[in-house]
């Protein structure tokens, strides 16, 4: 039995679908709110521990010690935290400039068409086509 | 160690060197594994999307792989500051380059 643990094994990154991107993000997520919280649970018991430790100024010393070193356990923790939340972030943000991404295509079709609309019937461009064909050349 | 020893691992200095150790070696390794993540993403997404927006995704993998080292060190930091409060016999043994804040402050509870 290990110490710290167990926990899911981290996954391999390879992304070649979003969907790989997703599985990616949500298991080492969810590998990193574990540690978060082991580490968390961990800082009290030690701290709990070692501070009952007696010494000679009626176990005062012993507390503060012992909050010293559970306090770099607390900071491991938060930072296992940030890091999850990181990596959420990162699947958000994929799914954002997907959106985007999405949404751009849509306009510089719907322009296209509008351009090559004005084109064939009378060969003169309408303000609005012209747009068009601009946001369609931007695009 | 047994099954039923397993929530007494905090109460033994070999215990905490353990705990300390596998959280170290566990925050590494998602640490060199978010990094790696970071330049596949970045590879895979860079043709769809372009440099600056798939550094937009993507930079936040690298973010996530800073905190994950920042972790490790403090698992690391955790069982030093142990041994230097707890067990100052072992802390004297070790090389100076190991004490971590062993500089103003490792005085402090000397009086």
């Amino acid at each position: 039995m290990t110490a710290f643990g167990p926990f899911a094994p981290p996954p391999a990154p390879e992304f070649r679908t979003a969907s790989d991107v997703y599985t990616y993000c949500t298991e080492f997520a969810a590998r990193l709110s574990g540690m978060a919280l082991e580490h968390e649970i961990s800082a009290l018991q030690l701290q709990k521990a070692l501070g009952q430790i007696p010494d000679d100024r009626m176990g005062l010393r012993s507390k503060l010690k012992a909050k010293l070193v559970a306090g770099h356990l607390k900071r491991a923790a938060a930072n296992c935290e940030a890091a999850s939340m990181r990596i959420t972030g990162a699947y958000l943000a994929m799914v954002s400039e997907a959106q985007q991404n999405e949404s751009a295509e849509r306009t510089a079709k719907a322009a296209n068409a509008e351009a090559a609309r004005a084109a064939k019937s009378d060969g003169k461009m309408t303000p609005n086509a012209a747009l068009a064909a601009k946001i369609a050349k931007d695009y | 160690m047994s099954q039923d020893e397993g929530n007494a691992v905090m109460y033994t200095g070999a215990g905490v060197r353990q705990y300390c150790s596998e959280a170290r070696t566990a925050s590494r390794a998602d640490a060199i594994n978010l990094a790696e993540g970071y330049r596949e993403l970045r590879k895979t997404l860079r043709p769809l999307l372009g440099w600056r927006r798939s550094h937009l995704v993507a930079w936040q993998l690298r973010y996530a792989a800073e905190h994950a080292k920042q972790a490790s060190a403090h698992s690391g930091a955790a069982y030093i500051s142990f041994l230097k409060h707890f067990q100052p016999e072992v802390f004297g043994r070790l090389p100076k380059g190991r004490r971590r804040y062993a500089g103003s402050r490792s005085d402090f509870f000397k009086r």
